[in-house]
């Protein structure tokens, strides 16, 4: 519905993706672009449901049987697999820019504006009417910041703040905190406080990515719930390099293999996609990184001597086996 | 008994606040109404903006069974486009941009009184 109620500026150029021109949300919301993102996020238990600070109460003993035990194991890993929800990779939110009415007999009706929300029960965020009306009479849609504003007002979500943390709206405050690299923290104030469409967030978000990249810090996001969007957005840009070197350093080669398929899936022209066929129908995880550091990786030299160490390791405990 | 929908003024002391309400129409001002219907915050908050929020849906229903505005209820739904705009707020506009006008002429003159008393010392 508000698809037709707004036209506005097409999407903003600037550090977002480089195909901005190509749908990402269809792309994310692919079948299988999902599976591997779900496979290469790794549900850990023991991270998932990490002890936190909660509201003091006795704890609370159970007494159950194995098939009982069994039972509330699987609802565990359920909850595990909510809490992993990956927050949406969206593209960025048109400007709303459409005027009701002309009403210059209205001019300097008062000398502020008048925003009009509709609180009727029961409608859609996106669909619920929010209209200023200006001191110059004009009588138009409310623009996105404003809305926002008006529906937490109105509507207010838990952890939302009405004005944001200060972190996101000075650059610098944000430097300090990547730096200390509490990166889990950053993502979700964010994923909390903004829509996925938001500019902002997409500014906040993609500057973590970006420093996690510098730094190769990725197994703080692992088994959280933005560790496949951090694996898009580097697919995106084509800097899995060091990702793959981690991956393989901690023996996760089907991750690796997994998220060079997700390359290929984003970028088809690629030309380790167009050798896949030298493999034969079912290539191994490791032949298939070898393939991609020959051709496609920016940073062979690392990726290769990564590989090496792998190999070298396997060999060895190969050998002491026998 | 005829339904108004009006404002019931709340708040305190220098800082009003107003309930649109669907009432019985000879009921006191801010006597418990049959439905609370919305808000309006005469106060400009931080970003120059006068907050309204209205249940439209509920408005229609109150309309259907007969309600009738008050004269600050309509002007102001007349300014959120749900009603028509109401001719007392073409007045005030007006009334408004004439006040502007003069003040703007009186500030003229003002300024180039001061500027020949100038002229005149130097």
């Amino acid at each position: 519905m508000f698809e037709t109620l707004y036209s506005g500026l097409p999407d903003s150029k600037g550090d977002t993706l480089p195909t901005s021109t190509r749908d990402v949300e269809r792309l994310f919301l692919n079948a299988e672009v999902q599976n591997i993102l779900y496979r290469v996020t790794k549900l850990d238990l023991d991270k998932v449901f990490h002890v936190r600070k909660q509201h003091l109460s006795n704890p609370v003993f159970k007494l159950m049987t194995e098939a009982e035990l069994k039972k509330n194991q699987e609802l565990a890993l359920e909850l595990a697999k909510e809490k992993l929800q990956m927050p949406p990779i969206m593209n960025q939110r048109k400007t709303i820019s459409k005027i009701l009415a002309h009403d210059p007999d209205l001019a300097s009706i008062d000398m502020v504006k008048y925003v009009f929300t509709d609180i009727s029960f029961g409608v859609k965020e996106r669909d619920r009417f929010v209209v200023v009306r200006e001191p110059d009479g004009e009588l138009r849609y409310a623009g996105w910041e404003e809305r926002d504003r008006m529906m937490q007002i109105y509507f207010p979500k838990e952890g939302r703040k009405q004005i944001p943390p200060r972190m996101f709206e000075r650059p610098e405050l944000l430097e300090e905190v990547l730096t200390r690299q509490n990166y889990e923290f950053v993502l979700d104030v964010a994923c909390v406080q903004y829509e996925p469409d938001n500019p902002e967030y997409h500014r906040v978000v993609y500057r973590a990515y970006a420093h996690i990249e510098q730094t190769k810090s990725y197994d703080q996001l692992r088994s959280s719930r933005h560790f496949g969007c951090l694996t898009f957005y580097l697919t995106m840009h084509k800097k899995i390099d060091n990702l793959l070197v981690d991956m393989i350093q901690r023996n996760y080669l089907a991750d690796a293999a997994d998220t060079i398929r997700l390359y290929h899936i984003f970028h088809p022209e690629c030309k380790s996609r167009a050798e896949l066929h030298t493999l034969g129908t079912e290539p191994q995880a490791l032949e298939l990184v070898k393939l991609f550091a020959k051709t496609d990786s920016q940073k062979q030299g690392s990726l290769e001597l990564a590989l090496q160490s792998y190999e070298d390791l396997h060999e060895a405990t190969a050998q002491a086996a026998q | 008994m005829v339904v108004a929908i009006r404002l019931a003024y709340y708040g305190c002391t220098n800082r009003p606040f107003f309930h649109i309400v669907a009432i019985q129409h000879k009921r006191a001002r801010n006597y418990q109404p049959l439905e609370q219907i919305g808000t309006f915050d005469p106060m400009p908050n931080a970003n120059d903006e006068k907050l309204v929020a209205v249940n439209f849906e509920r408005l229609r229903y109150w309309m259907a069974q007969g309600a009738r505005f008050s004269r600050p209820a309509a002007r102001l739904l007349g300014l959120s486009g749900f009603l028509p705009v109401h001719p007392y707020s073409y007045l005030a506009a007006r009334r408004n941009r004439t006040h502007l006008e003069t003040a703007q002429a009186q500030n003229n003159d003002n300024s180039a009184d001061t500027e020949n008393d100038n002229d005149k010392d130097s």
